[in-house]
C-alpha cells in the first residue's frame, strides 16, 4: 500500500523570522488558525498541543525544530476525529485512527524575496480516512497564515463550512 | 495508464467574480502568472492560448466557461517538442464563494505515464495561484517572481 502523504506549498512576501513567529507565537496562531493556539517550548520530546480555549484539539510531541528553517512534531488529531463523527462519518473510523500518531512538518526555504513554506503531513494508518479531511483543512489555514502576514488579517472559516479539496 | 491530477486549493479574501476577472484578463494575468498572459474570449470551442513577449508558449480549447463558477480548458505546451509532443492535458478552475472569500481549486488532468510536464506544472501552479492571492489581497503580486521561478524547473510557471 502506498503511504499517503500530503504536501502543500504555499509562496509568501515576509521575512523568515516573522513566517517563523507566525507558527510558533499562540497569540499569533491565533490570528490565522481559527482562534486555535499552538503551545509548546519547542524543546526536542516536549508536548506541542493546539488548544481552542482550554480543549486540547490536537497534540504530539517536537521531533525536530530547527528556529527560521524547519521543524516536525508527532500528531494526533483528536479534533479531526470529532469532526469526522459530526459529519456522520462511522465509528470505526474513530476506532481506526485512535492513538494513531501522524507526522505534521514545516519547512521554509527561499523563493526569490519570497519565502516558500512547505507543509508535509504523512505517517497515516493505512487505509486513514484522516487522510481527506486534513487535505480539506490545511489549504484553509496556510492561505490564512499568508493572508494574515501579508495584508494584516487572516480569513475566517464560516461557522460548519466544509472547505477545499487540497492539494497533491 | 495516466499519472494522477495535480490539485491545488487556495482560499482569497475577494470575491469569485473578482477572481475571476483577474485570473482570465490577458492584462491582469502577466503580473502573477510569470509573464505570461492568457489570452481568449472564452466561449466553448475558442482559441486559449498563453504567451509571454509575444511568444505563444501554450495554446488549447475553452472546455467549458461559466463564469464565476468554473472554467476548464485543454492545454499543450508548444515552445519545445519534448512537451507539444504529449498532446493536450486539461486545465480546470473551480470557484466558490465561502464566507467573504472565494475557494478556488485548481485541477490539472490528463497527463500521460512519462509525463514530463506533470512535475513542472506541479511546481508552477502554487507560485501563480500564491501570487495570484497576493494581488487581489493588497494590490501588488509577489515580486520578481518569474527570475524566482528561473532558480526552479518551473521557468515556464505553468505557461
Amino acid at each position: 500500500m502506498d503511504d499517503q502523504v500530503f504536501i502543500y506549498d504555499t509562496y509568501v512576501a515576509t521575512t523568515r523570522e516573522r513566517l517563523w513567529d507566525a507558527l510558533t507565537n499562540p497569540d499569533t496562531t491565533e490570528q490565522f488558525w481559527s482562534g486555535n493556539r499552538l503551545i509548546s517550548d519547542w524543546a526536542i520530546g516536549s508536548p506541542v498541543r493546539l488548544l481552542d480555549g482550554d480543549m486540547v484539539r490536537d497534540e504530539g510531541e517536537v521531533l525536530d525544530f530547527v528556529p527560521c528553517q524547519r521543524m516536525s512534531f508527532s500528531w494526533k488529531p483528536h479534533f479531526a476525529i470529532e469532526f469526522a463523527a459530526e459529519q456522520g462519518t462511522p465509528i470505526a473510523f474513530a476506532e481506526s485512527e485512535a492513538g494513531h500518531e501522524t507526522r505534521v512538518g514545516f519547512a521554509i526555504s527561499e523563493f526569490g524575496p519570497q519565502l516558500r513554506l512547505t507543509l508535509t503531513h504523512d505517517h497515516f494508518a493505512p487505509d486513514s480516512k484522516l487522510f481527506p479531511i486534513i487535505s480539506f483543512g490545511w489549504p484553509f489555514y496556510m492561505a490564512s497564515l499568508k493572508s494574515l502576514l501579508e495584508s494584516g488579517a487572516g480569513l475566517e472559516l464560516p461557522a460548519g463550512a466544509k472547505v477545499g479539496r487540497g492539494a497533491n | 495508464m495516466e499519472l494522477s491530477a495535480f490539485t491545488y486549493t487556495v482560499y482569497i479574501a475577494t470575491t469569485p467574480e473578482r477572481t475571476w476577472e483577474t485570473l482570465t484578463s490577458a492584462d491582469m494575468s502577466p503580473l502573477f502568472w510569470s509573464g505570461c498572459a492568457i489570452e481568449s474570449d472564452w466561449r466553448p470551442g475558442s482559441r486559449v492560448k498563453l504567451t509571454r513577449e509575444g511568444v505563444v508558449r501554450s495554446s488549447g480549447q475553452v472546455l467549458e466557461c461559466t463564469p464565476a463558477s468554473r472554467l476548464s480548458y485543454s492545454f499543450i505546451r508548444r515552445y519545445l517538442p519534448e512537451y507539444e509532443s504529449e498532446g493536450a492535458s486539461q486545465v480546470t478552475f473551480e470557484f466558490e464563494p465561502l464566507g467573504a472569500q472565494t475557494q478556488l481549486t485548481l485541477t490539472h488532468s490528463g497527463f500521460p505515464q512519462d509525463s514530463k510536464i506533470r512535475p513542472v506544472v506541479a511546481e508552477s501552479w502554487p507560485i501563480i495561484l500564491s501570487s495570484l492571492k497576493t494581488l487581489l489581497e493588497t494590490g501588488q503580486p509577489l515580486s520578481d517572481i518569474r527570475r524566482s521561478a528561473g532558480q526552479l524547473v518551473a521557468t515556464a510557471g505553468g505557461c
